[in-house]
C-alpha cells in the first residue's frame, strides 16, 4: 500500500470523499490522473468543502476546480460529496450535499456541480430529483450520458431525528455537447425505501452510498441496512425496484459505503465501521476482505476513514481516500 | 526614560539563593568556551541537587528571590535558561511607522525588563494618590521569581504587505523565513503571526504575566498586541524532561552539549552581525484533543508516541536516555518503534542528523464548542488546551520546517493534535547591559 498525496489544498478543505480515475485525456486532465474532492472545509465542518484535486499517479497534487460555497444553482451551498463523474467532452460532474454548520439542522438539496476540463465552474444542475447527492455511477452514450445517483437527504429533519426510509437511487440522462454544460432530459426514481440517518454529534448523514453499474444492474450499497442490494434493468426500467434484490448482507460488511468494479467484474466496497476493503461477487459470495486503514486513533479502528474507490488504471490496484489522514493512498494487486 | 536602572550585574542584585544559583545556571556557563556545562546535563544536574536529601527541593520562597540575568555578552534569557514553571507569550502588531518610535519601544522594553527581573517595579511607583502608577503592582513582593524577558522579531518587522516600514527589508535575515503552510495545519489568524515577540518566563504565573503586562503598555500607540498564551511546565515538580498534557515526557533528545548548541542553537558567521549568537523561534499553538487521547489503550498511547509513558524510554528500552534504536524489530519482524510514530519521525536519524531545542509549555484556555479534524467529526464542548511548542534553532530552514514537513504528513500523533496558531522570530543576542537593547545593532 502506498500513500500517493495529501489531499488537503491550499485553502485547507479536508475529508476526501469521492474518487474517480480520469478514463481519458481533456483539458488539464490526463488519463489515469485521479480526482480528488473534499467534503469539509478548514472549520471541520462537514457539507462545506469545496475543492477538487488532480492528482497525478506520480503523487503530484494540484487544485483543479474550487467551487464558489454558495451558487445560486446549488440550493444549500456547496459541499462536494462522493459523487463525481467525467462526461465525454470533459466536463466533471460533481456532487454537493451543502450544509451551512457541518449538521443536517442546516443542509440543502444541492446539486450537481459542472466544471470544464479546465477547471472552471460551467454550471449546476439541481431539481426536484436531486436530494442529497451522494455517489454515482455514469454510463456513456456519445451525445447522452446516464447517471446513475443515490440521494440520501430525502426527509432527512435534522440531526438526531429518527431513521427515514426514504433514500433512493435515480437515473438522469443527459444531453452531452461539447461547447455547451450538460442538460437534464429526464429523471426517473429507480429504487427507492433505503434508510436514511443523521447523527447527533457526528458524521452528517447516513444513507444509500455506493452505485456501481455491471451488465444492466446497478448495485447500491446500503450501509445502514449492511447490504448490497442489486436494481434490475436499471437502463430500462420506468417503476421503482423499491429496495431491490439483497445481494450480500453482513459477513465482512460493516456499513457498505464506497463501490467499484473491479477487473475480474466484482464488486469493491469500502466499510464505514472500519478500515477494511471487502470484494464480493455479483451473486454475493464474498471472496476477501483487506484491512487498509486500521488506525486505532478510530473506534473501532478505521471506523469512519474510508469513503471513495476507484480502479487503477490497467487494474494494477485500488485507489481509496484516507479520511483520517487526508491522504490518497493505493493498495497494489498482483 | 527610565527612572531605576539595574546595575549591569549578571547575577541581579536580589541576591540568588544558593538552590537558586544552582538550578537557575547562568546561560554563560552554558555558551561559555567548549567544557563549559552544557545546558540539559547543568539543569539535570542541579534539578538532581536540588531533589538531593541534603538540600529539600525548594518550593515557594526561595525560587521567589532568584534572578535570571537579563543583561549578558551571550544569547538572551529564556532560551536556555532552566525552564520556569510558567510562561506568559505575546505577539504584537507594530501600529508605528517611524523607526525611531520602534527604536525608542525597544529601548524602554530592555529598561524595564531589566528591573522587572531583578523582581524591581517597572519603573519606581510614585506614591502620588492623584498619579497614575507606571506599575500595575501585582507583582510587589512576589520577588524576581527567576523571571526572563525573551524578545523577538518578526517577519513584520522588516517588511510587511509588502512595506518596507522601517527601512529595514535588505536587513531580514534568510533564515527568516514565512513559515510554509503545513498539511493539517488549522491555524486561526487572530493567533498568528506578529512584528514583535515578548516571552516572559518565572516561577509564578501573576510575575510572568506582570512583565508583558507592563511591556505592552509601554507599547501604546506604537505597538498592539495581537495574540497572548499563557503556559505551565512542570519541570521543576518532576525534576527531570517535563510531561505535557498527554502524559509523555517531552523534549528528551534536545541539544544540551555546547557543541551540539554551537551547531544547532546560535547564528553563527552565516547570520548577519546583529544575530550572531542568538537563534530562532518557532512558536506553535497546537491543540491537543485531550479527550480522544483519554479514550486511547495505554498501548496505542505508546505506539504513537514510540515511548513508554512513565519512563520516557524508547519502546522497548527501561532508561529515558537510551538511544533510540529504529532499527530494532519484534519476533514478528515489525519495527519496534512503529514507523509512524513520533519519536521515529522527529529522531534526528531521519532528518539529516539536524535537532532543534524544545522549550515548550503546556496552556489550559478552559473549553469551547469544537468540531474536531478527524472521523467522525465529533462536534462538543471539548477542552481547548495542549502545547506552546517552541523550537529553537540556527536556522528554521534546516531545523523545524523540514522536520516538520514530515510529521505533518506521516506522525501518527498527527490524529490528535492540531496546530492552531503559529509565529516564527529571530531572538537577537542578549543586551550588553544598561542603556543597550536586544538587537540595537540591526538598527545600527
Amino acid at each position: 500500500m502506498t500513500t500517493i498525496a495529501s489531499t488537503i489544498p491550499a485553502n485547507g478543505d479536508e475529508n476526501p470523499y469521492a474518487v474517480y480515475v480520469a478514463p481519458f485525456s481533456a483539458g488539464l486532465i490526463r488519463t489515469g490522473d485521479v480526482l480528488v474532492d473534499d467534503f469539509n472545509s478548514v472549520s471541520n465542518e462537514q457539507g462545506t468543502g469545496t475543492s477538487v484535486l488532480l492528482v497525478a499517479p506520480s503523487g503530484t497534487a494540484k487544485t483543479f476546480a474550487e467551487v464558489p460555497r454558495h451558487l445560486a444553482g446549488c440550493p444549500g451551498g456547496v459541499g462536494l460529496t462522493t459523487a463525481m463523474a467525467m462526461l465525454p467532452d470533459g466536463w466533471v460532474l460533481v456532487g454537493s450535499t451543502p450544509t451551512l454548520d457541518g449538521t443536517t439542522a442546516t443542509a440543502g438539496h444541492g446539486c450537481l456541480v459542472v466544471i470544464s476540463a479546465t477547471g472552471r465552474l460551467a454550471g449546476t444542475i439541481a431539481g426536484p430529483e436531486i436530494d442529497g447527492p451522494w455517489d454515482m455511477a455514469t454510463l456513456d452514450h456519445g451525445s447522452t450520458a446516464t447517471l446513475f445517483l443515490t440521494n440520501t437527504l430525502i426527509d432527512v429533519n435534522g440531526p438526531g431525528q429518527p431513521t427515514v426510509d426514504k433514500g433512493d437511487l435515480v437515473r438522469i440522462v443527459l444531453r452531452v455537447a461539447t461547447s455547451s454544460p450538460p442538460i437534464v432530459v429526464s429523471s426517473k426514481v429507480l429504487a427507492s425505501g433505503f434508510p436514511e440517518r443523521s447523527d447527533v454529534e457526528s458524521r452528517l448523514v447516513a444513507g444509500p452510498t455506493g452505485v456501481a453499474l455491471e451488465a444492466g444492474t446497478a448495485y447500491v450499497a446500503d450501509p445502514l441496512s449492511n447490504t448490497v442490494v442489486a436494481i434490475p434493468d436499471a437502463l430500462t426500467r420506468t417503476v421503482s425496484a423499491g429496495t431491490g434484490k439483497v445481494v450480500s448482507s453482513g459477513g465482512e460488511l460493516h456499513g457498505p459505503l464506497g463501490m467499484a468494479v473491479a477487473p475480474n467484474g466484482d464488486l469493491l466496497l469500502t466499510n464505514v465501521l472500519n478500515g477494511d476493503l471487502v470484494e464480493i461477487t455479483l451473486s454475493g459470495h464474498e471472496v476477501a476482505h483487506a484491512v487498509v486503514d486500521p488506525d486505532p486513533a478510530q473506534s473501532p479502528p478505521g471506523a469512519g476513514d474510508l469513503f471513495g474507490i476507484a480502479i487503477a488504471p490497467g487494474g494494477k490496484g485500488v485507489y481509496f481516500v484516507k479520511d483520517d489522514t487526508n491522504t490518497l493512498a493505493l493498495l497494489r494487486c498482483r | 526614560m527610565v527612572g531605576d536602572p539595574v546595575s549591569n550585574n549578571e547575577r541581579g542584585d536580589s541576591g540568588s539563593s544558593g538552590t537558586g544559583a544552582a538550578r537557575g545556571v547562568s546561560r554563560r556557563r552554558f555558551l561559555g568556551s567548549v567544557g563549559g556545562a552544557a545546558l540539559g546535563a547543568g539543569a539535570l544536574a542541579a534539578r538532581l541537587k536540588i531533589s538531593s536529601p541534603d538540600e529539600p527541593t525548594p518550593k515557594g520562597t526561595s525560587y521567589r528571590n532568584s534572578t535570571e540575568p537579563f543583561y549578558g555578552d551571550g544569547p538572551q534569557g529564556g532560551i536556555t535558561t532552566a525552564p520556569q514553571s510558567n510562561t506568559y507569550f505575546a505577539a504584537l502588531d507594530l501600529l508605528s511607522e517611524r523607526r525611531l518610535e520602534v527604536v525608542e519601544l525597544l529601548r524602554s522594553w530592555n529598561a524595564v525588563a531589566a528591573n522587572l527581573t531583578a523582581g524591581k517595579p517597572a519603573r519606581p511607583l510614585l506614591k502620588n494618590v492623584s498619579a497614575v502608577e507606571p506599575d500595575s503592582g501585582e507583582a510587589i513582593d512576589l520577588g524576581p521569581a527567576r523571571l526572563t524577558v525573551t524578545f523577538g522579531f518578526g517577519t513584520g518587522l522588516f517588511e510587511k504587505g509588502g512595506a518596507d516600514r522601517y527601512g529595514l527589508s535588505s536587513r531580514r535575515p534568510a533564515a527568516l523565513v514565512d513559515l510554509p503552510r503545513f498539511p493539517n495545519d488549522q491555524l486561526i489568524e487572530q493567533k498568528t503571526g506578529g512584528d514583535l515577540t515578548i516571552q516572559a518566563c518565572a516561577e509564578d504565573s501573576q510575575v510572568a504575566f506582570h512583565a508583558v503586562r507592563q511591556l505592552a503598555r509601554l507599547a501604546d500607540g506604537v505597538a498592539q498586541i495581537r495574540w497572548v498564551q499563557a503556559g505551565f511546565n512542570e519541570t521543576a515538580a518532576s525534576q527531570g524532561t517535563p510531561r505535557n498534557l498527554m502524559g509523555f515526557k517531552d523534549g528528551t533528545i534536545n541539544p544540551t552539549t555546547a557543541a551540539q548548541q554551537a551547531k544547532f542553537l546560535w547564528v553563527a558567521s552565516e547570520g548577519p552581525a546583529w544575530m550572531r549568537g542568538g537563534t530562532y523561534l518557532v512558536a506553535r499553538r497546537i491543540r491537543i484533543s485531550l479527550e480522544h487521547w483519554d479514550q486511547e489503550s495505554l498501548s496505542v498511547q505508546e505506539q504513537v508516541i514510540g515511548r513508554h509513558k512513565v519512563s520516557g524510554a524508547p519502546l522497548g528500552e527501561s532508561s529515558e536516555f537510551a538511544p533510540l534504536d529504529l532499527e530494532a524489530t519484534d519476533a514478528s519482524g515489525n519495527p519496534v518503534i512503529p514507523i509512524d510514530a513520533h519519536v521515529r519521525l522527529a529522531a534526528p536519524q531521519n532528518n539529516r542528523g539536524e535537532m532543534i531545542l524544545r522549550r515548550s509549555y503546556s496552556y489550559n484556555d478552559g473549553i469551547d464548542l469544537f468540531t474536531e479534524r478527524w472521523p467522525p467529526w465529533e462536534r462538543a464542548l471539548l477542552y481547548d488546551a495542549g502545547l506552546l511548542f517552541c523550537a529553537y534553532q540556527r536556522d528554521p530552514r534546516k531545523g523545524f520546517i523540514p522536520i516538520f514537513e514530515s510529521l505533518a504528513e506521516n506522525d501518527s500523533l498527527g490524529q490528535f493534535t492540531t496546530h492552531t496558531g503559529s509565529v516564527i522570530v529571530a531572538l537577537p543576542r542578549a543586551a550588553l547591559g544598561d542603556g543597550h537593547f536586544v538587537g540595537e545593532d540591526l538598527f545600527v
